[in-house]
């Protein structure tokens, strides 16, 4: 149905649409090409959204209205919005247990001045791992470093371990190594939970065991999705295995 | 046999669109899709129950967007419109139709639900629906209760407590204004969870909310009854868990009941079959074609081969759904009982636009549960406020960091689509509570004004323009409502920064976004 769709625009349309997909120099595709393209756009795009969850998917039918490769140009002002702010400061957003989603500003006048002192400086992004919330060292189980150029402004951070804590310094470096932190996230806690670190208790009461799983059954049959549950289904496979062939 | 307690929670919401500088306006047709499909068939079915006299309650959940759309006179004469609209091209069809019986047979079905929906709408309600919902509350059969101001997904906001407070203060607000009743229960967005959530959500006297499954299956202690029993969070308020496994024959597009071969499919819809002189009246745009709602296919099979849709065979169908879903719940019931210390309670919550509105029959299908379960001595139909009274000692644990997303966290509303936009939204937030805390206490123009910055920043918290972004549904929109609403703040912001006001301009756009008029500003503060 949509090659029929595609068919129907012009080739000014076709250039249109294959523009706002992020084609660069659309001008030497012939209308053939571009249908094939646009057509192949839009199935990745259908295999994108397939790879949410059931409610995730249903929920999108709530806003369809119109299939939106085939919807022209907005037809409103476009509005301008800040490039950058001018307060030096960065912000970590848990996306899931093991990963977090970090964005920065460096004031352009601090910046500047780093850039004319030190031209070579290095940034980088140095994320440290804790126990718990608490500013003390003493949770501080280690720290790695991410290197970064100056015109990155966002990252995403893989959290080794779930149940931790993590926060992220923005450091620059010049040449002998000198260091300098520019701003610090605040403490993002990764989840965790009870049975994450007593699995053993699930492996010896199977009325434990029966209960962790029945919200994920409807019945006959067990389903989740969930990276942390799996996670400890897998350790607790592997336990089981390890036992069988001490035995 | 075994006892057991089922929660139904249907939470009702779309984002606040409002678009009075164009004669139609496209986006707005998800409110009149939702009022036609979801809203007044619910109604219907809650009503006729009632007078049935069929024992029921349930717990709905409406947004403040919602809340406020659906009692705009804008709207309200716009839906009445489109209402008018959907009756004449139904009553096209079947003159189109009519030496086609099967289809004739539908397009008269449409016209018929075009015409109680007219009815209902202008006669029944004088246009608010919101007093049918009132109603129901009013003869105990519904429950109502609010969710954040503009839909946020909260957990992306937790280092700005002053903007989650917004959200909530604001719901509570906007819920009393609407229903002339303080909420107890509170929507969490996606059922979006972080610890902490709760302390703010009880300082509003919130007695309850819903998270996802693994908020307690993964909560900080061992929860001894599972997902089967609310928790306490401690301050006078608890989480109730959704039962993943059960809800899902309602809500998969895999194998859930709504994707059976005879229910009417949602996408083939004669807004892409039709010519476009045909549908033009009914198109915005000749280059936009939309869905009309005029489906005559039934889901048959995964391919493109489609069978007419036959309404009673579906009817049917409805009805062994309904039953095989006390089935399930009952065989559940038996399974986990041994292993609890009282009757376990299946909490089970959806979007209220997945019945009617996508799965066409779902209205009925809920309609058959209820009355299945009012002849049920074994399961019970209870809502949580009820389920609190009668057991209102619960194991206190903290749920954990959740959503009902996919991979239950966040990355829906933080993916490489549409994280930038929280860069944006954040800073605003900081740059709000900077102008509330250097303009404490203005009234008159400057008051309006930073009256409305804070509007445009609730507006772009909502979480539908990430999901939709993210989604790959209507992104232009989307894209388009976010930066409006950071340009409009930063509008704001800068005039204030050099203490003027764009007086024909604040105008123009209050007119236009007229939501939460009595915001107090201030919401933002630190404190």
């Amino acid at each position: 149905m949509a090659e029929d769709i595609y068919k129907s625009l012009s080739l000014t349309e076709l250039r249109f649409l294959a523009e706002r997909e992020g084609v660069k120099n659309v001008d030497p595709y012939d209308r053939e090409e571009l249908i094939d393209l646009l057509e192949e756009i839009w199935e990745e795009k259908i295999a994108d959204r397939k790879l949410n969850n059931d409610i995730m998917r249903l929920k999108g039918k709530k806003y369809d209205i119109y299939r939106e490769d085939l919807k022209g140009t907005y037809r409103e002002t476009e509005y301008v919005i800040p490039e950058n702010y001018p307060k030096t400061s960065i912000q970590l957003l848990l996306r899931d247990p093991f990963w977090a989603y970090a964005y920065w500003d460096i004031n352009q006048f601090e910046l500047q001045v780093i850039l004319t002192r030190h031209p070579n400086a290095q940034f980088y992004l140095r994320v440290y791992e804790m126990t718990q919330c608490c500013a003390d060292p003493e949770n501080i189980l280690g720290s790695f470093d991410i290197p970064i150029k100056v015109e990155d402004s966002s990252w995403y951070i893989n959290l080794p371990n779930p149940g931790r804590v993590y926060q992220v310094d923005l450091i620059s470096e010049n040449v002998d190594g000198e260091l300098k932190q520019l701003c610090r996230s605040t403490m993002l806690e990764s989840p965790g939970g009870y049975w994450l670190n007593n699995p053993d208790e699930l492996r010896h009461n199977s009325d434990d065991f029966k209960l962790f799983l029945a919200g994920y059954s409807n019945g006959s049959d067990h389903m989740t999705a969930n990276i942390l549950i799996q996670r400890i289904l897998a350790d607790l496979e592997d336990s089981k295995q390890d036992s069988r062939s001490k035995e | 046999m075994d006892k057991g307690y089922i929660g139904l929670t249907l939470h009702a919401h779309l984002p606040f669109v409002r678009n009075p500088e164009f004669n139609r306006f496209l986006e707005e047709d998800w409110l009149y899709e939702a009022i036609s499909e979801t809203y007044l068939p619910m109604l219907r079915v809650f009503n006729r129950l009632r007078a049935d006299g069929v024992p029921y309650k349930l717990t709905l959940s409406i947004s403040p967007t919602l809340s406020s759309m659906l009692s705009d006179h804008l709207l309200q004469s716009r839906y009445a419109e489109y209402a008018d609209r959907m009756l004449d091209l139904g009553q096209k069809e079947m003159k189109r139709t009519a030496d086609q019986p099967d289809f004739h047979r539908l397009a008269k079905m449409y016209c018929n639900m075009h015409q109680q929906n007219l009815e209902d709408f202008n006669e029944l309600y004088k246009q608010n629906i919101l007093a049918g919902f009132r109603s129901l509350e009013e003869t105990g059969h519904l429950v109502l209760i609010t969710s954040a101001a503009t839909h946020a997904f909260l957990p992306l906001y937790q280092d700005y407590p002053q903007a989650v407070k917004a959200q909530v203060e604001l719901a509570i607000e906007s819920h009393i204004s609407h229903f002339r009743k303080k909420p107890k229960g509170f929507w969490l967005p996606e059922c979006g969870y972080y610890p902490g959530l709760e302390k703010i959500l009880s300082s509003y006297d919130i007695k309850y909310f819903f998270t996802a499954t693994h908020a307690l299956t993964l909560a900080n202690k061992k929860v001894k009854r599972g997902i089967f029993a609310p928790v306490d969070c401690g301050h006078d308020i608890s989480a109730f868990a959704r039962d993943y496994g059960l809800s899902q024959a309602v809500w998969s597009e895999d194998d859930g009941y709504p994707v059976d071969r005879v229910y009417r499919d949602f996408y083939r819809d004669i807004g892409y079959d039709l010519d476009e002189e045909y549908l033009q009246p009914y198109l915005h745009d000749k280059k936009i074609r939309s869905f009309t709602g005029f489906k005559y296919w039934a889901v048959t099979s995964k391919s493109d081969f489609k069978k007419v849709y036959n309404p009673e065979v579906a009817q049917k169908r409805v009805s062994e759904h309904a039953g095989n879903f006390i089935y399930m719940i009952e065989r559940k019931t038996r399974n986990i009982s041994r292993i609890l210390d009282r009757p376990p309670l299946f909490t089970l919550p959806f979007d209220a636009e997945l019945f009617g509105h996508w799965w066409f029959e779902g209205v009925s299908w809920l309609e058959e549960v209820i009355r299945l379960l009012a002849d049920n001595n074994h399961i019970e139909l209870i809502t949580s406020e009820d389920y609190l009274r009668r057991f209102p000692e619960n194991q206190q644990a903290l749920p954990a960091y959740s959503s009902w997303g996919t991979k239950g966290y966040s990355s829906v509303w933080v993916d490489g689509s549409n994280d930038w936009i929280y860069r944006h939204i954040h800073r605003s937030i900081d740059r709000m509570t900077e102008l509330v805390e250097r303009f404490p206490d203005q009234v008159s123009l400057k008051g309006r004004f930073l009256k409305h910055a804070a509007r445009e920043i609730l507006l772009a918290m909502a979480s539908d323009w990430p999901f939709v972004i993210s989604n790959g549904t209507s992104v232009g929109y989307a894209q388009h409502r976010l930066k409006e609403h950071i340009h409009n703040f930063n509008l704001v912001y800068e005039n204030m920064c050099r203490n003027s006001v764009n007086t024909e301009w604040l105008t123009r756009t209050e007119k236009k976004t007229n939501l939460f008029p009595d915001i107090d500003y201030r919401i933002f503060s630190r404190d």
